[in-house]
């Protein structure tokens, strides 16, 4: 394979910290919205911000524990 | 008195940088003008919109459909020379294009989907990234203006990247096992809508993110190369080599940055499929690439 493995390998982490606050304001985005549609105020607003918290640190742990897989030499997966 | 010149000065500054960052109706072209040789305004030609289901669509050229025009048009042109001069040992822009080209189908789109898909996908890939990375650049050249520092044209990248992905997996799922992929394996009963919700966010959140990256990537660094250059004015040409020193740098850096996320974008759109479509049978190849779930 060419040069841009490696680089291809270290994308996804370079910029963890903005995907982590991307899943937390769209939850926020989309509980506002619903609200907004459906005149709901304020749970929905709440509801989609513990979802997009919740739904942050889920795939912020999923990329980390799957670095952390690579980095050991386990099979990935388990 | 030394100060107050400072501030207007600063607010100045901060008005060059927002205009030069910002959408209008004009561009800037070079020897337009008898009076200013380095650059004058030109208005921009307004045309009739429509309304389409209540949302009224604006048809008029903007300073950046104009760059992404001509972003287009080079690329036609580019493509047009390559393939009229294609022999069986491809020289000169042909051979460069056709380096890049294998990168996005060997090394990004075999990589995160499998030969097979792969085939089918990589016109899209190439198409975006050629798009992107020709629009960064001409954002660094002088009198050109970076579109994809807009955030309707990277949402709309984005947009098109969503609807690829998720016909993608409807047709290679079904719908049901797409709905059913969005319930990880191994999730105890009770979790399972919750984790339903926390990955159908995520459907949405990763091409937001997208979107958010490349905006981000391309303003900040125009941002930090015209404050430096509006330094010079605020604090006196004294400062003047450092500032142009370190505006060179990160301008150098820009390059390297346009093409990187021009490579990000392409990268996670072509990871996003792959994972829709080389996840349920990931085991015959090796790992299925970069393991990047996100």
């Amino acid at each position: 394979m060419g040069y841009g493995v490696p680089l291809g390998k270290v994308a996804p982490y370079l910029d963890i910290g903005l995907v982590f606050v991307v899943f937390l304001v769209s939850g926020v985005l989309l509980g506002r919205w619903l609200d907004e549609r459906w005149g709901t105020e304020p749970w929905l607003l709440l509801a989609g911000s513990l979802l997009g918290m919740a739904a942050g640190f889920y795939h912020f742990f999923k990329v980390v524990f799957s670095l952390g897989r690579k980095r050991a030499g386990g099979p990935p997966g388990r | 008195m030394h100060a107050e010149v400072a501030e207007n000065m600063g607010q100045a500054v901060g008005d060059m940088i927002l205009h030069h960052l910002t959408n209008g109706r004009q561009v800037e072209l070079p020897f337009t003008s008898l009076d200013h040789l380095a650059g004058h305004a030109v208005g921009l030609p307004e045309l009739p919109g429509f309304e389409l289901g209540g949302v009224r669509i604006e048809l008029s050229l903007t300073k950046h459909v104009v760059m992404m025009l001509l972003a287009a048009l080079l690329l036609l042109m580019m493509v047009w020379r390559v393939r009229r001069g294609l022999g069986l040992v491809p020289r000169g822009l042909a051979n460069v294009v056709e380096a890049v080209v294998l990168f996005i189908r060997d090394d990004i789109a075999k990589g995160t989907m499998g030969p097979k898909a792969a085939e089918q996908y990589t016109p899209y890939l190439c198409t975006t990234f050629f798009f992107i990375v020709t629009c960064n650049l001409i954002g660094l050249v002088p009198y050109g203006s970076t579109a994809t520092g807009n955030l309707g044209v990277t949402a709309t990248l984005a947009f098109m990247s969503f609807l690829l992905i998720q016909y993608a997996g409807i047709r290679e799922l079904g719908v049901f096992g797409y709905l059913k992929h969005l319930i990880p394996p191994g999730v105890p009963f009770w979790l399972a809508p919750i984790m339903f919700l926390v990955e159908l966010l995520g459907v949405f959140a990763k091409p937001f993110a997208l979107c958010i990256r490349l905006f981000a990537n391309m303003l900040a660094g125009h941002v930090v190369i015209l404050s430096l250059i509006g330094l010079i004015f605020i604090l006196g040409w004294i400062i003047a080599p450092v500032t142009v020193a370190f505006g060179v740098f990160m301008y150098v850096l820009e390059l390297f940055v346009a093409l990187l996320q021009a490579y990000i974008f392409t990268m996670l759109t072509s990871l996003f499929i792959g994972l829709l479509v080389a996840g349920h049978h990931a085991d015959e190849h090796e790992e299925p690439s970069h393991g990047a779930k996100h």
